[in-house]
């Protein structure tokens, strides 16, 4: 479904991305581990189409086809989907308006009618209900006022709402207590199926108990140092970074 | 050299090169847009060039279907009827102080203003739209005088139509516990200069709301200056300005609190694409013994293209001690992070712009009567396209 080729990525001349290799087939979840500032966020926003990275080498092909021939928008409609760690908040516009208008803008451009209004709203409170999302948010402005967990379950209501082929979760746990940790979980498992898949970024081993990965890649530097399995997780969190930086040196 | 055209000719795109000869010669611009130190024989000489003295004031037309009661008629029939207002509002004119052109024009409006009566009543009158007027060759300007009795209650609208280029002079005098809203789009024909002022009286416990539009033309200013004379009294304005390649849009407004315990409220909204300016000046002035004043301001502005530029000048006048007076000024461009945001959802960026303008200008969009509310919504979606 996902495939990452040598890709190397700069910002303001800076190599950010070293050569980053990367496989996700159908129906499996991936995690992605690292050190802060190894080049997590950048994947993701690459892979999202944030213009402020500038590729210099490599390919990212999903089912088949660049990524890189597609606009951001166009991305979304294609099923792709990020979960920010950063969440930007906006202003005036409201939750409701904003959710409304990315599901018909998606649907216009896979060349489908506007969603009746009815469907729309029996969507938002089956998801809303899925990550126990206060129904009181959705007429905030996106991500005004809302608080750190909630803007997270926020990121996983909106993936819930546009159901994406593939899903990059950036660091969606940062910050989370355990209950919070178990409803993020619950909305991914909730959409986990044979025909999607996932790409969790995460600093920490805890998520991981609740999404059980396929496969567990380590980056640091801007490369993909280690892949294993979900114990390479837990290696991680009881040895830390160090101990796979000197290893992999070594 | 060439003999300058007269009035009415002096429309179209050609202005534009006339707009900037007339810059040259003095009139304002964004570095001196007080208009007071503007020399204004230049810009008469420049605006209506055949006149060496003031010319006749057009008649505003009537409106069409006026509602029951409400009368319009001339300063001379008002004041042989003496129409209740009338005196108070000739009076005023002649004793308050004005900046720019209104000074000019005091003489003829005196005699020369259309009046629109408005009689108290227990319900709201209906809404009414102004019509357009009709200059005549040599006429300079029009003027309206709006009276408005005790307890009445009214939506005046002025359609884009209802614009006159040139000077337009408007005063609406507001008696105990009336309440007037004015919703006007000022967008600009072609028309070079436009030029507008409003005068607002208000007495006890009365409420005046004022909705403009700014946009297009090539230079426009629209001065607005409110008296709050009674206590409770309210004046409250949102001006929604949207400079276009090469506009120059100027608002200047003076809150005059000269009552205790009144209130007033400026919201502006400037957006600039490339070479657009707009600029606002909001003077909030407390006199002495206007104690328990509350006076509120805030103007935002969003440059949307590299090459627009906005300005806010306010200016605080307060002499009394215990008021509450805030202002606020914000100038940015669109965020680049909620735009990735909203694009990362599946909105082309076109689209994700124009959320995130209406989001910026909904609430000052908010003030503006419904009907203009939608002209200028799909006006607005059209200049972004
Ligand atoms: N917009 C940016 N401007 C400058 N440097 C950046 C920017 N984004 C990321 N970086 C740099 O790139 C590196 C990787 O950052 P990031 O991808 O956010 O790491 P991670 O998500 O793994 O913590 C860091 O050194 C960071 O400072
Ligand atoms: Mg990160």
């Amino acid at each position: 479904m996902l495939e990452i080729k040598n890709l190397h990525a700069s910002i303001d001349g800076k190599p950010i991305l070293k050569g980053v290799n990367l496989r996700i087939n159908a129906g499996e979840v991936h995690a992605i581990m690292g050190p802060n500032g190894s080049g997590k966020s950048t994947l993701a926003s690459i892979i999202a189409g944030n213009e402020a990275y500038e590729i210099t080498q490599g390919d990212i092909l999903f089912e088949g086809n660049s990524l890189f021939d597609l606009q951001p928008h166009q991305r979304a409609a294609a099923g792709v989907f990020l979960a920010f760690q950063y969440p930007v908040e906006i202003p005036g516009v409201s939750m409701m308006n904003f959710m409304k208008t990315a599901i018909n803008e998606i649907r216009a451009q896979n060349g489908l009618q506007p969603m009746e209004a009815a469907a729309f709203l029996k969507l938002v409170r089956e998801k809303q209900a899925l990550v126990e999302l206060d129904a009181k948010l959705a007429n905030r402005s996106v991500n005004q006022g809302f608080s750190g967990g909630e803007k997270k379950r926020n990121e996983v209501f909106q993936m819930a709402m546009l159901n994406p082929t593939l899903a990059v979760l950036d660091e969606t746990d940062s910050g989370l207590d355990i209950d919070a940790l178990r409803i993020v979980a619950q909305g991914v498992n909730a959409l986990r199926n044979p025909n999607n898949a996932f790409l969790v970024i995460t600093h920490y081993q805890r998520l991981l108990d609740y999404i059980v990965p396929d496969v567990v890649h380590v980056l640091a530097n801007g490369k993909i140092i280690k892949t294993g399995n979900k114990d390479l997780a837990l290696e991680l969190e009881a040895k830390g970074y160090d101990w796979i930086l000197e290893t992999t040196q070594a | 050299m060439e003999k300058p055209s007269p009035m009415l000719e002096f429309q179209g795109p050609a202005d534009r090169t006339r707009r900037w000869t007339g810059l040259a010669q003095g009139l304002p611009n964004l570095k001196q847009e007080e208009w007071k130190y503007v020399p204004i024989d230049a810009l008469l000489a420049h605006v209506y060039p055949q006149s060496d003295s003031l010319l006749p004031l057009n008649q505003r037309p009537r409106p069409e279907n006026l509602p029951q009661g409400i009368r319009y008629l001339s300063v001379s029939e008002a004041l042989a009827e003496k129409i209740p207002g009338i005196l108070k509002a000739l009076n005023h004119l002649q004793v308050a102080h004005f900046d720019g052109m209104a000074t000019l024009f005091l003489p003829a409006i005196n005699s020369e203003a259309t009046v629109l009566w408005i009689p108290a009543s227990d319900v709201p009158h209906p809404d009414i739209a102004l019509l357009p007027s009709i200059k005549q060759p040599n006429q300079t300007a029009d003027a309206l005088l709006v009276l408005v009795q005790a307890g009445a209650h009214i939506n005046l609208i002025l359609p884009k139509e209802a614009q006159s280029s040139g000077f337009s002079f408007i005063y609406v005098g507001l008696e105990d516990s009336a309440n007037v809203s004015l919703h006007r789009d000022l967008s600009g024909s072609d028309a070079a200069f436009v030029m507008s002022h409003l005068e607002v009286l208000l007495a006890n416990a009365a409420q005046f709301k004022l909705a403009q539009y700014l946009q297009g033309g090539s230079a426009q200013r629209h001065a607005v200056q409110a008296h709050l004379c009674g206590p409770q009294s309210v004046a409250s304005m949102a001006s929604l300005q949207f400079a276009k390649p090469g506009d120059q849009l100027h608002s200047w407004v003076n809150m005059v609190h000269q009552s205790p315990h009144a209130e007033s409220h400026q919201n502006i909204r400037q957006l600039a694409l490339n070479s657009g300016m707009s600029s606002f000046t909001g003077k909030i002035h407390v006199a002495l013994d206007a104690q328990k004043t509350q006076a509120y301001q805030h103007s935002a502005a969003m440059v949307l293209e590299e090459g627009g530029r906005t300005y806010h000048r306010p200016v605080l006048e307060i002499y009394a001690d215990d008021v509450k007076c805030t202002h606020g000024a914000t100038t940015g461009s669109l965020d680049e992070q909620a735009l990735f945001y909203l694009q990362a959802r599946g909105i082309p960026k076109p689209a994700a712009k124009r959320l995130l303008i209406d989001a910026f200008i909904e609430d000052c969009l908010q003030a503006f009567h419904p009907d203009l509310q939608a002209a200028l919504r799909s006006e607005i979606a059209k200049s972004l396209q």
